[in-house]
């Protein structure tokens, strides 16, 4: 027995690390589609490492917070994210204010978020409560751990839209409750830094001389476009 | 010194280290190859998945100061009486070290992929491929009682590097910009 010791080890590790890989493929959200929050969902690993606490994964619950918004910052302040979160519902946007941004939609089960774009390419992962919201952001395959408190108006989000000559203009703002914000304007496809948007004159942004329609984003507003 | 384990020390060392690359190599191609997913599943009980993440590292580390605490003491380089469970304190807190650093390398291979853009990623990236190529030599040479005595202590301490650096490139910057939580 302790003859083959190392080799046992190697092999433990070699298991071990293969369980965690099939278990990640089996319940990746591109093999189930169709049911995002079974997905993200928390699953205790097949092995758990010696170090891992109990798991104790809750079934699919009611949303712990009923209506809510959420603004803050990845932890090295490369996003800005804001959610959005009613009945169980959840929207999202992540941009950082130059020209990155992602529109997100999802679900909030129990405290669990689970968010993802239209193209599944940027997500959100974490919880939510009354307080604040902490997670995981992902856009375009870079990822962030983010912090984001529980917002009262004028903080949260908002999105503008106006036609420019044929082509939809789209502009997400987030406003941080310290008064900073950050927003990314999306000229049909063109992403560059957000015009300024007075949170108390919605109707104050214009655009290559057109007006902009903006409106407060709730979590029950659909924001990706299909 | 007999010809034949002569020769028996070079093909345990050729062995080990070729294997070992090999498993590093491997790792570091899939990794840039393998379309990273951001997704992955998360611990029950943390926050997300990069704090989970941040915890094993941390007790990973943890672990690894015992391994080089009771490595200096076994080859006497520490004034102390060497106890007689020294060895198997060392053995079992070196498995539970590399085990628990399973789950954080699955999630990094699957749902982050080879990081070149930032420097802190691509250093990190390196030191994992590094780690689990340097960990599979040693196991290696642990197994042959024909290598030289030089090879277990380097390659320990290549192993231990390997995690410093990756904890320093990962659990330490995360606490460090998100702050010490679950």
């Amino acid at each position: 027995m302790s003859r083959f010791a190392p080799l046992l080890t190697l092999l433990a590790v070699a298991v071990l690390g293969g369980a965690l890989f099939t278990l990640n493929v089996v319940n990746s959200p591109a093999n189930s589609t169709g049911t995002p929050s079974a997905a993200a969902a928390s699953l205790p690993p097949a092995a758990p490492p010696p170090a891992a606490p109990p798991a104790t994964s809750a079934p699919p619950a009611a949303a712990a917070v009923a209506e809510k918004a959420y603004a803050g910052r990845s932890a090295g302040n490369e996003v800005t994210v804001a959610i959005a979160v009613k009945d169980g519902r959840a929207v999202g946007y992540v941009c950082d204010g130059k020209k990155v941004e992602a529109w997100l939609e999802g679900t909030l089960s129990g405290s669990d978020l689970a968010l993802k774009s239209k193209d599944g390419k940027s997500t959100i992962a974490g919880t939510a409560d009354d307080k604040q919201s902490f997670g995981t952001v992902a856009v375009n395959g870079k990822e962030w751990p983010f912090a984001a408190k529980a917002a009262s108006s004028p903080a949260g989000l908002y999105e503008g839209r106006a036609q420019v000559r044929g082509v939809l203009n789209r502009i997400g703002w987030i406003q941080l409750q310290d008064g900073s914000q950050a927003g990314v304007w999306n000229r049909g496809g063109d992403e560059v830094a957000a015009p300024v948007l007075d949170p108390n004159r919605l109707d104050g942004v214009v655009v290559d001389g057109v007006p902009v329609t903006v409106r407060t984003i709730g979590g029950d507003d659909a924001v990706i476009v299909r | 010194m007999s010809a034949p384990a002569g020769s028996a020390r070079t093909t345990t060392l050729v062995l080990a280290f070729g294997i070992g690359s090999l498993v590093s190599v491997g790792l570091g191609v899939y990794a840039r190859l393998h379309d990273a997913t951001s997704f992955a599943f998360n611990l029950a009980g943390f926050s997300s998945g990069t704090a989970a993440k941040a915890w094993l590292a941390t007790l990973a580390f943890a672990l690894a100061l015992v391994q080089l605490a009771s490595a200096l003491i076994m080859y006497g380089r520490i004034p102390v009486r060497a106890p007689h469970w020294i060895g198997a304190l060392h053995r079992w807190s070196g498995r539970a070290a590399v085990l628990v650093t399973v789950p954080v390398a699955v999630h990094c291979l699957y749902a982050l992929g080879f990081e070149t853009n930032a420097l802190r990623g691509l250093v990190h990236s390196v030191a994992g491929c590094f780690f689990y190529g340097a960990f599979v030599a040693k196991m290696l040479v642990l197994q042959r009682h024909e290598a030289p005595s030089w090879a277990l202590p380097v390659l320990g301490g290549a192993v231990f590097t390997g995690l410093t650096v990756l904890w320093l490139t990962a659990a330490a910057w995360f606490f460090g910009t998100s702050g010490l939580r679950f």
